[in-house]
């Protein structure tokens, strides 16, 4: 039976085996290691064990090499891409080109003395607009029950599920994960879009019902995403907005500035009954 | 008149380009070791490049242009991978890593054809590294396949080294097991000659 101290230089040593294996120790760390493991049979074999595993990945990669197509349809992929976005670019500016031209001819028309109050119109428009394509664009991409990836703004950072404080801080904005039925919080991602906006996406899953594997619900500061055409209920004398993206049914409220989005397969009906005591 | 913005974008041509001759391999083979399957793994990375591509714009000059495309790779496999109805294990939940693995005798076929016992342990093995839970899988293969730094891979995930270190050694121990358990099996030999 070994004394303590030889366990305890066990111990060490095998919390450095796979250090040393990896290349992270300094030489003389490793050749105190290797003094230690041809003494101790115990020690050789732990480091057997990941010599096996590290030696077993390389044969896999070794045996599965890469498609030697690879780069040539990437290349390709990324040229298709590219001949979409600059087609996308210039219907925006031609839509740019013929606003500022309406605009111009508005004003030439007299109706200069209405400016203040119809610009601000458009411009609240434009902006509740823009809220309601960004959310169209991330539910495509990220939704967890869409096939999609066509978001053109936003890069979806994993961050794993953290406490909604330490999120509020990563976010920017709170970050609220309130009960929702039977499904209980599973994962939450950090979305970050292009233009600038952060947004969080939680994924509530339930052990019990099977027809949806997940339901998302994304929170992001009051108007940065909306539903488009959207219908309000009131409950408890709060505005509830519902609406679909695709096939999919979507339910808004707001709570400490805070929008949450939840996007679901299920029904209108089952979102609105599983979002409603949360009102 | 626009040329600004189609500067921009013959650059994100550019670039993303010499990306695919940088990292496309290291990618692949990252991706493959998860979803097991070629066809799958080629999907992924080519939706990886083509995120990048959308997203180059918010791309900071200077930023580590490997660790941004892991990243959207990584979330690529997890979404695939939710799909194809792999449940996701918590990330709190770390006890135990080997029983939370299916046995590798249940497992789905994959590409890898076996046919002795060091196949048959590379198979098993391939099915340990597909089947291990997010935060196992990404540190290993950061490791095993890209090549990273413990440093590296602690930045690129937001956790301390120290536990880099524990998952690797935990993830290495449970394959370890999955492969021995492979090769001491008796029964094994048989059920893999019957395919």
């Amino acid at each position: 039976m070994k004394n303590s101290s030889q366990g305890e230089t066990c111990r060490n040593c095998r919390e450095l085996i796979g250090a040393a294996l990896d290349n992270e120790l300094s030489s003389g760390e490793t050749a105190e290691l290797m003094g230690h493991l041809d003494s101790c049979p115990h020690c050789r074999e732990e480091w057997d064990k990941f010599l096996a595993v590290k030696a077993g990945i390389k044969n896999i990669l070794e045996k599965e090499p890469v498609p030697a197509h690879l780069e040539k349809n990437l290349s390709a992929a990324l040229a298709k891409e590219s001949g979409r976005s600059k087609r996308r670019q210039s219907i925006t500016m031609a839509m740019a080109a013929i606003l500022v031209a309406l605009t111009g001819l508005a004003f030439l028309n007299g109706k200069s003395l209405t400016e203040k109050s119809n610009s601000s119109k458009i411009s609240s428009n434009a902006k509740e607009q823009a809220a309601a394509q960004r959310l169209a664009e991330i539910v495509d991409a990220t939704s967890h029950n869409t096939d999609n990836t066509n978001c053109q703004d936003c890069l979806v950072n994993f961050v794993g599920r953290k406490a909604g404080d330490e999120m509020t801080k990563l976010a920017g904005f709170a970050v609220l994960d309130s009960k929702l039925g039977s499904f209980e919080l599973s994962g939450s991602d950090l979305v970050q879009v292009k233009d600038g906006n952060k947004l969080v996406r939680l994924c509530y899953t339930s052990k019990t019902d099977k027809r949806v594997n997940c339901i998302d619900v994304y929170q992001a500061p009051s108007g940065t995403i909306t539903i488009a055409q959207a219908t309000e209920i009131e409950i408890n004398g709060k505005k509830l907005r519902q609406g679909k993206i695709g096939r999919q049914a979507v339910v808004q409220y707001t709570a400490a500035g805070t929008d949450l989005t939840f996007v679901s397969p299920l029904s209108q009906e089952e979102l609105t009954a599983l979002v409603k005591p949360n009102v | 008149m626009f040329a600004f913005g189609q500067k921009k974008k013959d650059t994100a041509d550019s670039v993303l380009n010499d990306w695919v001759k940088q990292y496309s391999r290291e990618l692949y083979q990252f991706a493959l070791l998860r979803v097991n399957k070629r066809e799958d793994a080629e999907d992924l990375v080519q939706v990886t490049f083509i995120k990048a591509y959308r997203a180059y714009a918010g791309f900071r000059s200077g930023s580590n242009p490997r660790a941004w495309l892991y990243t959207i790779l990584a979330n690529s496999i997890k979404d695939h991978l939710r799909r194809s109805g792999m449940s996701e294990i918590s990330l709190e939940d770390e006890s135990d890593l080997l029983s939370q693995l299916p046995d590798p005798a249940n497992s789905p076929e994959t590409a890898l054809i076996e046919k002795d016992e060091q196949e048959r342990q590379s198979q098993a093995l391939a099915r340990g590294i597909a089947n291990l839970p997010e935060q196992f899988a990404a540190p290993l293969l950061l490791r095993e396949v890209n090549d990273l730094s413990y440093k590296e891979i602690a930045d690129l995930l937001s956790i301390p080294i120290g536990t880099v270190m524990s998952r690797l050694s935990r993830a290495r121990n449970a394959l370890f097991e999955i492969m021995n358990k492979e090769s001491s099996d008796p029964t094994r030999e048989k059920a893999g000659g019957e395919k």
